[in-house]
């Protein structure tokens, strides 16, 4: 029973992982909380769910297809509802975040309809056991695919020019400018990189649960923030730790306490962290100066 | 009467020693100024001095009372009142209302006392306002009393934030850098403010770059680099230093 | 995915026709401001006596149309909502996103004290304004250190949690199936069951809010707050415990909300946890920005609009939160100060806004923490 909650936590963990790195680049970046970025999950969702459907896609270009539609979503957001107010209160930006995600939820709504939709048995599944762990072949993929998409991510963002002027915007916008970085593409590979990878744990989850509907990104885009915030926001090991840790102590706190709360586990994690650590386990506390 | 005095104050950094070993006073009616090249540690000691950093070793005593380590609220109520070097003005109230604001601590009504209008009330209020107006009118602002505070030219802006930190009625006034980013005309109005302000019987402490403004004001200045003291005395004294000239211009800049 | 086409073209017709409005509504209410701080106080004081005049004769007049009475009732219902969450964000500007929660233990406070207990209406109207303020005050405590964004995720959280208990505490508040039959309050031995009784009870409480709304604001600690909404350490500096008047104004917020909140429960008589959604924080919420976050009758005037819209805009009913977040986002960008801002009455140079979108290569500049 435990080592079985335990591989359903890292399972789940790892999307969170993904969603919460999403987070955790724009915020680096611009100093966002990307409220819309749960609905990109929920759009990838869809949209890898359509290619299969609608297009008849093979699996593996349906996820590559909504991990591109997703970027272009995030791209586009970032174009027309964060951009014209980009010098304006941080408030302000923020709650442009909170309507663009209402807007998203109500689209995917009226586009693809209010009910939830069956995701298609789409790979077999197997049950695994290995030393006392069991695991399905579907948390084997998301595994693997996480662990393959964090892999190319670390190394877009350490070894390549891109990467690189990711890295210098992200200390220093105005110095990287002067440097001759173009920070706005800049700000928008990292939207769309952001959006791919939450897309693609959206499609995972879709395929995990069997289904995906409007609301789905809501509740996981909050715990993916809190992910992001357990590990320090901005810092990405950091995301990907906040993820594994929330996603087991979900599991373990939803088959030993209760599940109806298990969405409320991760809140309480949450102020807990705020309360004691709120520069999160890997960030650095900034202070305003007077 | 001695207003505050500082004993030996030394504030560390890790190994960093922002200010090594200072002795400082500053008695009833005084303007004394703290002046020091970029990083010689005066925003240090400012803050050591208003109770926001505790200081390493050392003891500051305000009105014959140990400072403690407090919040800024808790310092202003004591009688620190402070202007920024970067002005910080209530941007969605008027001149007037940002200097009302300034009662906040010396007033007591509590949301019942607001929400009835109570006659203790009312008085306060009344008090608050004419307080103000007295403000507005002893630093000549009392034609653009109505004026959103932010809409105003930088100078009146200055002198608005004065204005503000004299209705907290302090103690001890703390001006950090009052003639960043001002023309000659209006350095040459701020130093006719300030003695103004003394005049009127304020005590009170600046911190600022211009030589000029700090010679035309100061009954005393105290320089520091490099976290140390290196000089205390007149404006004169001051001038004539060595250890002062060499610290603002260079060894050999005086020939 | 046909219908795509048509989703998109519909949208793009009604955020112009949307955009259109709000142009078209703000300079309206620009010009009456203008107006309006020129006129003397005689006819201030005429206009205000009419207004009230009609609104106190507001059921008489339409007395043989109970829609139009409901949808009043509910108009007043979130004009109270509105202004309770204005006092947090307008007046204190903390970013709360879990309202609806106050609102939540307001009603379920009347509903279980009425309906297992017996007590009287009024008794219970009060405990719920009291527990509400107390959920408010355990709240606000430890999370008002937070900053804009921070808060506002873990307000949301706290109104998950609460929804939640709502749910799976089955044996308490009967969990989804809700609390049916809750009392029409009694006065003077006289049951307040029509709609005119439940739109004075509702009229007094929203004429209660807005004296309160005023008084605070044009006192001391109405200052204070402003003071800490537009610059908290300067604030700070002024003497002024931003703390403690950001939980004032947390817990004052909560209390109004959970009168709103009792007031519900025992006009619709029965009440359960997906009256209290997050979508209804957000729909506060976009009430208060809508009309101009601060600006109490700007926020009078977003809760009628936003509780009208929806009822004049039946047939295309499906399209309302999509609407509203587009709405949002436009506010933002066009005109962030909301249809009635603040300081439209205040004389001088309007603040610089965020239109200055030309002759700027970077949109994207680097922002402080």
């Amino acid at each position: 029973m435990f080592m079985e909650q335990l591989s359903n936590g890292i399972a789940l963990g790892s999307i969170y992982a993904l969603t919460a790195i999403g987070f955790t680049m724009v915020y680096g970046i611009i100093r966002l909380i990307n409220f819309a970025h749960g609905d990109i999950y929920m759009i990838g969702a869809f949209l890898t769910l359509t290619g299969i459907t609608l297009l008849n896609m093979h699996l593996v270009m349906a996820f590559l297809f909504g991990m591109a539609g997703a970027a272009l979503f995030g791209i586009l957001i970032a174009k027309l509802a964060y951009s014209p107010i980009f010098k304006a209160p941080r408030i302000n930006i923020f709650l442009s975040a909170i309507g663009t995600a209402i807007f998203l939820e109500n689209f995917a709504m009226l586009i693809w309809g209010p009910e939830t939709q069956a995701f298609p048995d789409v790979i077999q599944n197997n049950v695994y056991t290995f030393l006392g762990f069991r695991a399905s072949t579907l948390q084997l993929v998301i595994l693997g695919t996480t662990i393959l998409l964090v892999t190319v991510l670390t190394y877009v963002v350490q070894y390549t020019k891109i990467g690189r002027a990711m890295r210098c915007t992200s200390q220093d916008m105005d110095a990287a400018r002067l440097m001759g970085i173009n920070t706005n593409r800049v700000v928008y590979i990292t939207f769309a990189l952001g959006s791919s990878l939450g897309a693609a744990a959206g499609a995972l989850v879709g395929m995990y649960y069997k289904a995906v509907f409007p609301m789905m990104g809501f509740v996981p885009g909050l715990k993916a923030f809190i992910a992001a915030v357990i590990g320090g926001i901005g810092s990405i090991p950091g995301a990907m730790l906040g993820g594994i840790i929330m996603g087991v102590s979900e599991s373990l706190g939803a088959a030993y306490i209760s599940s109806g709360y298990r969405d409320a586990i991760a809140f309480i994690i949450l102020i807990a962290i705020i309360l004691i650590k709120p520069s999160g386990l890997l960030g650095k506390a900034v202070k305003e100066k007077v | 009467m001695r207003i505050l005095k500082a004993k030996k104050i030394t504030k560390a950094f890790g190994g960093l020693l922002a200010v090594n070993n200072v002795d400082f006073h500053i008695d009833s009616g005084e303007i004394v100024s703290l002046i020091g090249p970029n990083g010689a540690g005066k925003t240090t000691f400012f803050n050591v001095i208003t109770g926001i950093h505790e200081a390493t070793s050392g003891e500051v005593q305000f009105l014959g009372k140990k400072l403690k380590k407090s919040k800024p609220f808790e310092i202003t109520k004591l009688g620190i009142g402070r202007t920024f070097q970067n002005i910080r003005l209530f941007a969605s109230m008027t001149v007037l209302e940002n200097i009302m604001s300034g009662q906040y601590c010396r007033t007591h009504t509590d949301l019942f006392g607001a929400i009835f209008a109570t006659p203790k009330a009312k008085l306060e209020e009344k008090k608050i306002r004419e307080k103000a107006l007295e403000l507005l009118d002893f630093l000549e602002l009392t034609d653009k009393k109505d004026e959103l505070a932010v809409s105003l030219p930088y100078g009146y802006q200055r002198r608005v934030e004065i204005a503000r930190a004299l209705a907290t009625e302090p103690k001890l006034l703390l001006l950090d850098e009052p003639a960043a980013g001002m023309n000659t005309s209006e350095k040459l109005d701020m130093t006719k403010l300030i003695r103004k302000i003394s005049e009127k019987g304020y005590t009170t402490l600046v911190i600022e770059h211009d030589m000029k403004l700090v010679m035309g004001i100061s009954n005393r200045i105290v320089v520091l680099d490099y976290g140390n003291k290196i000089a205390e005395g007149s404006p004169e004294e001051i001038q004539k230093n060595p250890k002062v000239i060499s610290a603002y211009l260079g060894k050999g800049g005086a020939q | 995915m046909v219908n795509l086409f048509i989703v998109i073209k519909n949208l793009t017709i009604y955020t112009l026709i949307l955009f259109l409005s709000i142009k078209l509504l703000s300079k309206g209410f620009d010009y009456t401001a203008k107006k309006l701080s020129r006129a003397n106080k005689h006819t201030k004081a005429a206009a205000l006596f009419i207004s009230a005049i009609a609104i106190f004769a507001w059921p008489f007049l339409f007395a043989d149309y109970p829609y139009i009475l409901r949808t009043s009732i509910i108009v007043l219902l979130y004009i109270v909502l509105a202004l309770s969450l204005n006092f947090v964000l307008g007046f204190a500007g903390q970013l709360s996103m879990g309202h609806a929660a106050f609102y939540a233990v307001g009603a379920y406070t009347t509903a279980l004290l009425t309906v297992n207990l017996k007590v009287s209406f009024w008794l219970a109207f009060a405990a719920s304004a009291v527990i509400a303020g107390l959920f408010g005050l355990l709240l606000g405590i430890p999370t008002l250190r937070l900053k804009g964004d921070y808060l506002a995720i873990t307000t949301i959280g706290f109104g998950e949690i609460l929804r939640l208990v709502l749910i799976n505490w089955t044996s308490f508040t009967r969990g989804p199936a809700g609390i049916p039959g809750i009392p029409s309050p009694k006065l003077f031995g006289l049951t307040i069951n029509s709609n005119t009784g439940y739109f004075y009870l509702i009229l007094a409480l929203a004429v209660f809010t807005v004296f309160i709304s005023y008084r605070l604001l044009n006192s001391r600690l109405g200052r204070g707050l402003i003071a800490v909404r537009d610059d908290e350490i300067a604030a700070e500096a002024m003497g002024i415990n931003s703390t403690y008047l950001k939980i004032l104004a947390f817990v004052l917020g909560a209390v109004i909300a959970g009168m709103a909140g009792s007031f519900f429960s025992t006009f619709v008589h029965y009440v359960n946890p997906d009256n209290f959604n997050y979508m209804e924080s957000v729909v506060i919420l976009t009430m208060v920005v809508l009309g101009g976050v601060g600006s109490i009758p700007g926020v009078i005037l977003g809760a009628a609009v936003l509780s009208i819209l929806p009822e004049a805009l039946r047939d295309i009913a499906t399209y309302r939160y999509a609407i509203y977040g587009i709405l949002l986002v436009m506010m933002m960008i066009i005109r962030p100060q909301g249809m009635i801002g603040k300081s439209s009455f205040k004389g001088g140079v309007r603040h610089e806004n965020t239109k200055s979108k030309k002759n700027h290569k970077s949109l994207w500049r680097a922002v402080g923490s």
